[in-house]
């Protein structure tokens, strides 16, 4: 099997180069200079988990491939349905981004209705319906039973006004 | 030890703590059902909701919910063929053919009596060993539970699979880098970069939320594998009779006895858990079966069904206690109970016994007290339990996504998290392509503070050399198994190589 592309030796390959950059931030950690030579500093974890690391991914690298247990990506991956996928994440990232300008209310809407499309449901009277509807009983539940806060947010502020 | 038990058994009596427990199992059982949500998001999703709680209170939700997933994992196992925990997976093996041959009444019927049976001999156990361990582990120092945490870290790789041990080890690392994140003891900073919202370091609820809620849903679009629930919409239809004749009980008593001692004990171990105890019962029933039993299996034989219902529910009770007595989570539902802990201010341990007895005995009694509202309340509630599945995935998948950031959001207020949460979640879903494992990650998350604590004690005691490791009979004891259980896997593959080549 093709080294680079199997699956389990990527997933090394790339824990390595973090591990490697893990060990360089861990030198940029300052240490405390109020106590002078100290037996355990901040940097001392830190340090042996990337040594430790290192080797693991060099000996998982190196090691034999077990063509029983590993594939390649391309298997690995073959059929995958990237567009939904990667449209959901996208979505969650602009849920994210969206939520203190729109609020609970109309966020959660959106990225209901949204992902229902996404996720190639068409009837969309019946997705608004069951969008509003998540939205209504959580906004219920969190803010009437369970007493906790939800943000309006600023569009709200903006139109009817107060902080 | 009696005052205690009296303490415990007030705070679960009390009507609200039952009314809790009663939820927990119902929303669990609802949320374990639902692809994509396990017992660890189910907990997970509790934690905002618990925040005004007391302790016992939120600790008794917990529980019921914990139990509540385990039997909602088993349902959507045994009528769709999609386990929603790993610990069903054994499950499926016959509880779907059953489904299929027109009998899914008697596969639920037959499970919740199995983890009922498997819950209420783990509970015994658990009710008996705890008290003792936790007298014993109060002698515990630094050194003794570095070496512990060591063992817990490596038992979850040791026990990963073939194949899997040196990934499992990776994955560990990692959690225990991720751990290292925010401001140390000390009160400096690492790895922050400069980002306020690093300070505190990365949430436990963000990084479990995003490898197991996001990262699962998110599978199952790319995998799309919906196949299952659209062709099996007649079997839900027909759930048939839930009564099993005396001849079926009488044959599967044995089962249940034996498989709930195993489960118990396995789950004990850190790292082993709910679904190694299934497959292990699964096995060892397969083993003890006559060979006209022997190939009904698989093909929806009741011991079969029983063996791993009854193993993985007695485990789901063992689990509890490395974390009751010595403050270690033994798996990754175990963690999130232990972050939730954390949160109230209480630190599981053999503190937890003295000082809290009345968490610590109500969340035992509440645990047995969940197990039997399973019983009752799902029994009759299969049928409409089961309505639940009929919710289309194109549905579902957004809601999932939807709760697990909402819940979140709730506990930190801040929209960043759900930033961080979104991107780890798709590394999460990178590294499940790789065919790494994610619950070593957690555990590694989890414990890595705590493992830098006691070294960095165990190292100020004696003055930086590393002779605390073998200074005390404990320490040197824990660090040799720890040593076994890793190296074992590795000498047994040799030895198996070796006898197949002597055999050819």
């Amino acid at each position: 099997m093709n080294f680079i592309n199997n699956k389990d030796k990527v997933g090394s390959g790339l824990f390595l180069l973090f591990s490697l950059a893990y060990l360089n931030a861990s030198f940029d950690i300052p240490l405390n200079k109020i106590f002078g030579d100290e037996v355990f500093t901040a940097r001392t974890l830190p340090v042996g988990l990337s040594i430790i690391s290192i080797v693991c991914c060099l000996i998982h690298l190196l090691s034999p491939t077990h063509n029983e247990t590993e594939e390649s990506i391309k298997d690995a991956v073959k059929g995958f349905h990237w567009k939904p996928c990667i449209s959901l994440i996208g979505l969650m990232f602009v849920y994210g981004l969206t939520f203190q300008f729109f609020g609970f209310v109309l966020a959660t809407f959106f990225f209901l209705l949204a992902g229902f499309s996404i996720m190639r449901e068409k009837r969309y009277v019946l997705s608004s319906v069951i969008s509003a509807g998540i939205v209504f009983l959580m906004w219920f539940f969190l803010t009437q039973i369970f007493d906790i806060y939800l943000d309006a947010g600023s569009l709200y502020r903006i139109i009817v006004g107060g902080d | 030890m009696f005052d205690g038990i009296y303490q415990g058994l007030s705070t679960a009596f009390l009507p609200i703590n039952l009314l809790l427990v009663f939820i927990g199992c119902f929303a669990g059982t609802f949320i374990g059902m639902l692809p994509g949500l396990g017992p660890v998001s189910a907990i997970a999703l509790m934690i905002p909701i618990t925040y005004s709680f007391d302790p016992a209170s939120g600790m008794i939700l917990m529980a019921g919910v914990y139990y509540g997933a385990v039997f909602g994992g088993s349902t959507s196992a045994i009528l769709i063929n999609a386990p929603g925990v790993s610990g069903a997976v054994a499950t499926a093996f016959d509880g779907y053919p059953l489904a299929q041959n027109g009998q899914a009444g008697k596969a639920l019927a037959l499970a919740a009596y199995a983890s009922f049976s498997g819950g209420t001999i783990g509970a015994i156990f658990l009710f008996l060993l705890v008290p003792i361990l936790a007298k014993i582990s109060l002698a515990f120092q630094s050194a003794d539970y570095f070496a512990l945490m060591l063992f817990g870290l490596t038992a979850v790789s040791a026990f990963a699979g073939k194949g899997q041990v040196l990934k499992a080890i990776l994955m560990t690392l990692l959690g225990l880098m991720l751990a290292t994140v925010g401001e140390d003891p000390s009160g400096i900073q690492r790895f922050t970069f400069g980002i306020p919202d690093l300070y505190d370091g990365i949430s436990f609820l963000l990084l479990s939320m995003a490898t197991f809620a996001i990262a699962e849903a998110l599978i199952v679009v790319l995998k799309n594998d919906d196949s299952d629930l659209n062709s099996d919409a007649a079997t839900k239809n027909t759930i048939g009779s839930l009564k099993l004749s005396k001849q079926e009980v009488k044959n599967i008593a044995p089962a249940v006895g034996r498989s709930s001692i195993l489960g118990f004990f396995i789950g004990v171990l850190p790292g082993a858990g709910a679904t190694i105890a299934s497959f292990l019962a699964y096995g060892m029933e397969r083993n003890f079966a006559s060979i006209k039993e022997k190939l009904l299996f698989g093909k929806g034989s009741l011991r079969g069904l029983a063996a791993p219902e009854t193993a993985n529910n007695a485990a789901s009770t063992g689990s509890f206690v490395p974390l009751l007595t010595l403050g270690i989570p033994g798996s990754a539902t175990t963690a999130v109970m232990l972050a939730a802990l954390l949160s109230y201010g209480v630190q599981p341990g053999p503190r937890l016994y003295v000082d809290y007895p009345e968490v610590f005995w109500s969340v035992i009694i509440s645990m047995y007290l969940g197990n039997i509202i399973l019983l009752v309340m799902n029994l009759p509630l299969i049928p409409y339990i089961s309505k639940l599945l009929d919710i289309p995935r194109q549905f579902l998948t957004p809601i999932i996504l939807f709760l697990s950031l909402i819940g979140v959001y709730l506990v930190s207020f801040n929209t960043v998290d759900l930033i961080m949460m979104v991107a780890f979640g798709v590394i999460a879903v990178v590294i499940r392509i790789l065919n790494y494992p994610l619950a070593p990650l957690l555990l590694g998350f989890i414990l890595g503070g705590m493992l830098e604590d006691n070294l960095r004690r165990a190292l100020l005691i004696s003055d930086g050399s590393i002779d605390f490791l073998w200074q005390r009979p404990i320490t040197i004891t824990i660090l040799t198994i720890t040593l076994i259980t890793l190296v074992s896997p590795y000498i047994l593959s040799i030895l198996k190589k070796k006898h197949v080549a002597d055999d050819n």
